[in-house]
């Protein structure tokens, strides 16, 4: 076969190859992208998620692996190229017929004229004009592509009534709706003990438990947002931390609210004493309170070296200074209380908030996920809710147990409801006070109370229980009735003061 | 001979016919490339479409000798052939002679064929086959080139005897001559009512067509391409694993191996007008129609619902791949 003509077939061979190569890819892009749209059109089914980005690159991957592939598996035969390159250019069969011409030992008399012309043929022939590496036009990408996007734009998140996917929706909503709820007592506690961090972390967890109400935020949103709350949350709480180690140091008995408020009513005690001695007994007591004081090894160093001074003012007759002392150490007490406040809150919310993108990473709302937990089986170690280290009870090894079905953090929250279906009618009964009366002998009655269901009533509690709430009134109050700024702190100090009284 | 040499001497010849027969170009066409290839051919059309006048110029313009013979039911086999005579010589002896009949022509056209008996069919269709007569166990030679041309009128159907199909396929392809359209018919009227007879002129020879039909057979066809052909011919069979979705449902039996050769000969001839050494696609498709169209039987069916046999070969030609990867995979 002539030279000429050889390497003009071997050319078109690459070309059609790539040719082919590219056409494949084209049915590929549209492929993934159609398979993409599918599984976008079954999340309003099935609890998954599918990003347009995700489909976007698979389908730029398939395509290159197409092309690439396809480039070394679908290279034509000589023969079949050069039938090919007949038929784009127009040559009526020459080149095959030149080709299949050329591996005959026997030619017949018109085989070297074909030839001739074959090889004429192939000088002037323009391989890149006839054979353009370009992308034939297809619309299907395209369209399929746009309605990816508009998918992601318009549809997503929507979900089908009755499905998998709905039921996701509403575990993600439900636990919004619960975030925020325990954002706002959150928010609420923070603003009572000033906990700036506290407030923070509570009105993020708002605006994120609000962002998840939305009944469009899919799975993978709401986990990335409280994610994202997670850390703040975090940083939020090692801050405290480290403040409350710097004030501290290592005295691990302040750890705790409780020895605080201890500690503060000691020191209070001790300001109101030097604040109204008279005489030389009540003045050695402050003494020995404060040599108690600055020998405790429970207290941080600031406040033992701060009882030492005031012990050493005393002694010096200089009573001013001790007080001053004593209040010094008292406000360094307030701020660790605060503190303390400011990471419990702090963790009561990352806690929350940690419960809630588990619930929502297994797609079951609520309650009916601890439920099951509860019933997985004693031994298993968990994380405690708000409020249950104060009431839960703890077995040895750690094992905390779950709160009981009806304490939950708002009225009705309780799992009970949820494990009872609605109530009977039983239960709904009025109490009141049942007298069974008997046959009995002549002249004689018998009367036996028996106790039926709970009464409905309004619940009280003590002041001492709910003073935090009235302090909480008061400020909503003073935002309320709008109080001149100047008056405000005086209006409050009152009603703490009020408060305090009260304890 | 090479191929620019034998497109020449076809334009010289085709122009020549031009003067004479007006319109028809494609059935001018087809009847040289019949010729060329060594066929004859069967036209089909109404009287006065100009069939024996195509013929006689054809004749006159290759400088063949030309007969014609009227079919009629009572024309007998020696009155095509000939016969043996008794004559008496010079002496007063009396012996048999062979008295040629007018098939020992070059070209002979069989005008309306199928008015004659199957019997004097046959005997015209022998001489197709083997290019020879044999009359009282003699065999007599037809000069070459050979060329029968047959016409049948395809209304006029009372008394007449159709051909059967193993004589229909002798006939490498079969025409239908059509009526001349509007300018044509003008055309052969300012030819034929003036005083001026166009006369055409002889422009070839009996060695030229013999030189040419030689050149034929020196066509080269690529692989692929006779493959081609025989799928078209086994598409046109009801039940292969080719046949075309009108086939099976029309046709009885499908085109013979004749069938396939008439269209590669006839593909070759094309190659060479158009100026090329080899064999296209497109000349095949071109050879399919008149070369396969006598050759597809019908069923009830199809006969009943008037269906066209070049329908049914235009849907082989659609449903036919020209060119079948796996059965090339074997060449380079």
């Amino acid at each position: 076969m002539s030279p000429e003509l050889a390497r003009t077939i071997r050319w078109a061979r690459g070309r059609i190859a790539w040719q082919r190569a590219m056409h494949a890819a084209s049915w590929a892009a549209t492929g993934v992208l159609a398979c993409g749209l599918g599984a976008q059109l079954l999340t309003t089914i099935l609890p998954f998620e599918v990003r347009a980005a995700w489909i976007y690159v698979t389908s730029g991957v398939a395509t290159l692996l197409t092309l690439l592939a396809g480039r070394v598996l679908l290279r034509p035969g000589l023969y079949e190229a050069a039938h090919a390159l007949d038929r784009t250019c127009g040559l009526h069969d020459l080149l095959c017929t030149a080709l299949a011409l050329s591996t005959e030992p026997v030619r017949p008399r018109l085989g070297e004229f074909v030839l001739i012309q074959a090889v004429r043929c192939a000088r002037g022939l323009d391989i890149r004009h006839a054979l353009p590496l370009r992308w034939r036009p297809d619309h299907r990408p395209v369209v399929l592509a746009v309605l990816v996007l508009l998918w992601e734009i318009v549809f997503s998140g929507t979900t089908l009534p009755m499905t998998p996917a709905r039921r996701v929706a509403e575990t993600i909503r439900t636990e919004g709706k619960r975030l925020e709820q325990v954002a706002t007592q959150a928010h609420r506690r923070a603003r009572f003990t000033r906990a700036i961090r506290a407030l923070e972390a509570a009105e993020a967890t708002q605006e994120v438990a609000q962002s998840l109400q939305d009944t469009r935020t899919t799975r993978s949103v709401a986990l990335a947002r409280l994610g994202g709350l997670q850390e703040r949350l975090e940083r939020a709480h090692k801050a405290v931390q480290e403040a409350l180690r710097a004030r501290l140091g290592s005295t691990p008995e302040l750890g705790s609210a409780e020895a605080v408020e201890e500690s503060l009513r000691r020191w209070r005690a001790l300001e109101r004493g030097l604040g109204g001695v008279r005489t030389e007994r009540e003045l050695e007591r402050l003494r020995e309170a404060l040599r108690a004081l600055g020998a405790h090894p429970g207290s941080p160093p600031a406040l033992q070296e701060a009882a030492r001074q005031a012990l050493r003012a005393l002694a010096r007759g200089d009573r001013r200074t001790a007080r001053e002392t004593v209040s010094h150490a008292l406000k360094d007490l307030e701020a660790i209380k605060r503190l303390l406040a400011e990471e419990e809150g702090v963790r009561q919310v990352g806690h929350e908030v940690e419960r809630a993108r588990q619930r929502i990473a297994r797609g079951t709302p609520g309650q009916a996920m601890e439920d099951r937990e509860a019933a997985a089986g004693a031994g298993r170690i968990r994380m405690s809710s708000p409020g249950e280290r104060s009431r839960g009870e703890e077995r040895p090894g750690g094992v905390v147990l779950s709160e009981g079905p009806d304490e939950g953090l708002e009225a009705g929250t309780g799992a009970a409801r949820m494990k009872l279906g609605p109530p009977t009618d039983r239960l709904r009964t009025e109490h009141r006070r049942e007298v069974l009366r008997g046959a009995l002998p002549e002249d004689q009655v018998v009367t036996a109370e028996i106790r039926g269901p709970g009464i409905r009533s309004t619940p009280r509690s003590t002041a001492r229980a709910v003073s935090p709430l009235v302090v909480r009134q008061v400020d909503d109050a003073l935002a309320r009735q709008r109080v001149p700024a100047a008056y405000r702190e005086i209006v409050r100090r009152y009603f703490l003061e009020l408060a305090r009284r009260r304890e | 001979m090479d191929p620019q040499s034998f497109q020449a001497a076809y334009r010289r010849i085709r122009e020549e016919i031009g003067k004479v027969i007006v319109g028809h170009e494609e059935i001018v066409d087809q009847v040289l490339v019949a010729i060329f290839a060594g066929g004859h051919v069967l036209l089909e059309g109404v009287p006065g479409v100009g069939k024996t006048l195509l013929v006689k110029t054809l004749a006159r313009v290759l400088d063949l000798r030309f007969s014609r013979i009227q079919f009629t039911p009572d024309l007998m086999p020696a009155d095509i052939v000939g016969t043996n005579v008794l004559v008496a010589d010079e002496d007063g002896r009396r012996h048999f002679t062979f008295q040629r009949g007018p098939i020992f022509s070059q070209i002979v056209l069989a005008d309306e064929i199928n008015r004659a008996t199957p019997k004097t069919q046959s005997a015209l269709l022998e001489a197709m086959q083997e290019y020879a007569v044999t009359v009282f166990g003699v065999r007599y030679p037809l000069e070459l080139p050979f060329f029968v041309l047959a016409t049948q009128n395809p209304i006029e159907m009372e008394g007449t005897y159709p051909l059967p199909e193993a004589q229909l396929d002798r006939f490498l392809f079969k025409l239908r001559v059509p009526h001349p359209d509007v300018t044509a018919l003008v055309e052969i009227l300012d030819r034929t009512t003036g005083s001026l007879l166009p006369e055409p002129e002889p422009v070839s020879s009996a060695a030229t067509v013999q030189a040419m039909q030689a050149l034929v057979r020196e066509v080269v066809v690529a692989p692929h391409l006779r493959t081609y052909v025989a799928r078209l011919v086994q598409a046109t069979h009801p039940g292969g694993p080719h046949s075309a979705p009108l086939v099976s449902k029309y046709v009885r039996y499908g085109a013979s191996p004749r069938g396939a050769q008439a269209i590669l000969l006839g593909a070759k001839v094309r190659a060479l007008v158009e100026g090329r050494g080899h064999v296209a696609a497109e000349d095949i498709r071109a050879m399919v129609p008149p070369a396969l169209r006598h050759r597809v039987l019908l069923n009830f069916e199809g006969e009943a619902k008037g269906i066209d046999p070049d329908e049914i070969l235009a849907d082989v030609v659609a449903h036919t791949p020209e060119f079948a990867p796996k059965e090339v995979a074997s060449h380079p």
